[in-house]
């Protein structure tokens, strides 16, 4: 074999290096009864993907894939030319996985336009609404709200629900406080 | 799909133009290894954009016109193929021969690569990292590539600090269309996976018999981390890719005693450190394990370790470009303190070692014992430095040894040093980070089953004879001459 010298062929025999050879092999070998099932049948499945990607308009795909419609889009980048946007929902573990994950799709969506993205759990706490419902924000804060409830925000202030799309309604903010 | 068929070619072209010509400056010539010679030259073509797309940035030229790139690269990288002394130079060991099987193995598995690019291309790029850090990095240098918008728009972002090379080649593909794209944007980056395939494949074949490096190559194929990678723009797969370069250049190398493998391994090394962190760790750990096994093993001669340093100013070309980078932009590294504890790695790893070491060294254990994963191969590395020490410590594998076990202690030292939560840190990131090194441990094994094969056939002859069909003894640690 190429590189293999004289000094290096000294050591054990042929029998014992073929025998160590051939457990190591069939130790990485043994995966491929787990891998090759596995392999061939996600093809199909990726066939339809690959055909999805070539075919299928980007924005039919950002729906299917993340729940986002091009209506949502255009909501988010009317109310929100310029000012902040919070994803919220309520302060329940189920909840908050869902809402740290819409907030990155649509934060990494739609940048550069709102630059100003932030995510609320519940309404009080470090992470909760209310830090964000400021008179600084009134007129400019876009709630997008996922709590699916439809009651209006558990918050004392005024909003106005500007619209809605998958799961979400868009509430923004009027006055910081009730009158 | 948004790019038309030309607009495809463009894109994915220029860096294969690019690569192509640097793989002749570096004086790599295709017959060297056919296999591998693509993946290289993707690598270098991508690695060559990055750098010129960087001084594009900096030099003012808007994204427009980034597409000039390509001809002056081409034209810089002609000139330089052009030296006299960078030459290709005659191979001193044959390439393997024609392999069709292999070859066909080798086409069915591109095939298979494409796949998972296609399919990955109906996901948009905008969740995880790759939509947190990658993509919105490469938007963030067409929207705000000079200005304080930059780190602003990173503040969301676990690791600011992360290079840039991948982020510059979907930024490439966005400048291309002159439109932010959540789809096609990954291509290159995707691609670099597809070279990770061609690159380990050929590393194998000229080591194995067809059959084995055929078995070997399927493992890490059919490894869901590495489809991950040709569907994703995650770095990992780069990260792989540059380390496997490095070191099967750097082993070539040393069996053929040219040159212009120290310039590949080099440019393998500074593709992997201008992709992410980790790279950092693995350059001082292949530093560190090349040190102690030249200690081992005295080399007959300096020259070519000597003239071998001059290579050493790429990888540094691009660490000082992206600190400068980051320094510029106020980017902050989370294992140096800028994290919510405020601690840096080694506090942490100090003070969180008794409780979270057992944990992550089972994870680990469970990884590498795993009948599942293609990290089987670690095993390996760890049980037969006990069983054959001699050949794991041979003057031909010692650095790489120590290399890769430094890089697995270090991998899972960050875990134990972690401010994340630790289930959720080793749950999105474990199998992925230590993939990087699955492709350059396959080679450490191709490495040691060469010499166990070299055994028993030589054990079947006469041991103190060469094979009559064997290549000439190769010149170890000695420049070749130029012919």
């Amino acid at each position: 074999m190429p590189g293999t010298g004289p000094a290096e062929r000294s050591a054990p025999g042929a029998a014992p290096a073929l025998v160590v050879l051939a457990v190591m092999v069939a130790w990485l070998g043994l995966r491929l009864p787990f891998q090759l099932p596995a392999a061939a049948a996600s093809v199909p499945a990726d066939l339809v993907k690959f055909e999805a990607a070539l075919r299928v308009a980007p924005a039919r795909l950002v729906e299917v894939a993340a729940g986002i419609t091009p209506a949502m889009v255009e909501i988010l980048r009317q109310q929100a030319d310029g000012d902040p946007v919070v994803v919220y929902g309520p302060a329940t573990p189920e909840a908050e996985a869902w809402v740290r994950l819409m907030f990155e799709r649509l934060k990494n969506l739609t940048y550069p336009n709102p630059r100003e993205f932030a995510y609320a759990l519940g309404v009080d706490g470090p992470q909760g609404l209310a830090r964000l419902v400021t008179q600084a924000n009134e007129n400019r804060l876009l709630v997008l709200d996922y709590s699916q409830s439809q009651a209006e925000l558990p918050i004392a202030a005024q909003f106005d629900e500007v619209g809605r799309g998958l799961h979400v309604r868009f509430w923004k903010l009027r006055k910081a406080a009730r009158r | 799909m948004t790019l038309g068929f030309g607009e495809l070619a463009w894109v994915l072209g220029s860096p294969m133009l690019l690569g192509l010509f640097a793989l002749r400056a570096v004086g790599i010539r295709p017959s060297d290894d056919r296999i591998a010679c693509l993946g290289w030259a993707w690598m270098l073509g991508c690695l060559a954009l990055g750098l010129l797309l960087f001084g594009w940035l900096h030099l003012g030229v808007p994204a427009w016109l980034w597409w000039t790139a390509v001809p002056f690269g081409a034209i810089a990288i002609g000139l330089l193929a052009a030296q006299p002394r960078l030459r290709p130079m005659r191979a001193r060991l044959a390439p393997p021969p024609f392999d069709p099987w292999f070859t066909g193995f080798v086409v069915v598995g591109l095939a298979w690569c494409v796949l998972q690019v296609g399919a990955g291309m109906s996901w948009p790029c905008i969740e995880g990292d790759e939509g947190n850090i990658w993509s919105l990095k490469a938007k963030s240098l067409l929207l705000d590539p000079l200005s304080s918008g930059f780190a602003e728009a990173q503040r969301h972002n676990l690791h600011p600090d992360y290079p840039m090379l991948n982020p510059f080649l979907q930024a490439w593909v966005n400048a291309g269309r002159d439109q932010l794209l959540h789809f096609e944007n990954r291509l290159l980056v995707q691609c670099c996976g597809i070279a990770l395939f061609l690159a380990l494949a050929g590393a194998l074949r000229s080591r194995l018999p067809g059959w084995l490096a055929g078995l070997l190559s399927l493992v890490v194929l059919l490894e869901p981390e590495f489809t991950g990678q040709c569907r994703l723009a995650y770095a990992d797969g780069m990260v792989a890719l540059g380390m496997l370069v490095a070191w099967d250049a750097w082993l070539r190398g040393r069996e053929q005693g040219r040159l212009a493998w120290r310039w590949l391994a080099a440019a393998g090394l500074a593709f992997a450190l201008w992709s992410k962190n980790e790279s950092l760790m693995y350059a001082a750990a292949s530093f560190g394990g090349l040190l102690l096994g030249a200690l081992i093993h005295p080399p007959a001669a300096r020259g070519l370790h000597l003239r071998s340093i001059a290579c050493l100013s790429l990888p540094a070309l691009v660490v000082v470009l992206q600190a400068w980078f980051n320094r510029m932009h106020g980017l902050q590294n989370d294992l140096l303190g800028a994290n919510p504890s405020g601690r840096t790695l080694t506090e942490l790893v100090v003070t969180q070692f008794d409780e979270r070491a057992p944990v992550v060294a089972a994870r680990g254990a469970d990884m590498v014992f795993s009948l599942h994963a293609s990290h089987g191969v670690f095993a390996l590395l760890l049980l037969a430095p006990l069983a054959l020490p001699l050949r794991c410590f041979s003057r031909e594998l010692a650095g790489l040894t120590f290399m890769l076990l430094a890089s697995l202690v270090g991998v899972h030292l960050v875990y134990v040093g972690s401010f994340l939560d630790l289930d959720f840190h080793l749950g999105t990131s474990h199998a992925r980070v230590l993939f990087q090194l699955v492709p350059l441990a396959m080679l450490w094994f191709a490495c040691l089953a060469r010499g166990l094969l070299g055994t028993a056939t030589a054990g079947a002859q006469t041991v103190t004879t060469h094979r009559p069909d064997a290549p000439p003894e190769p010149r170890r640690d000695a420049e070749a001459p130029a012919t």
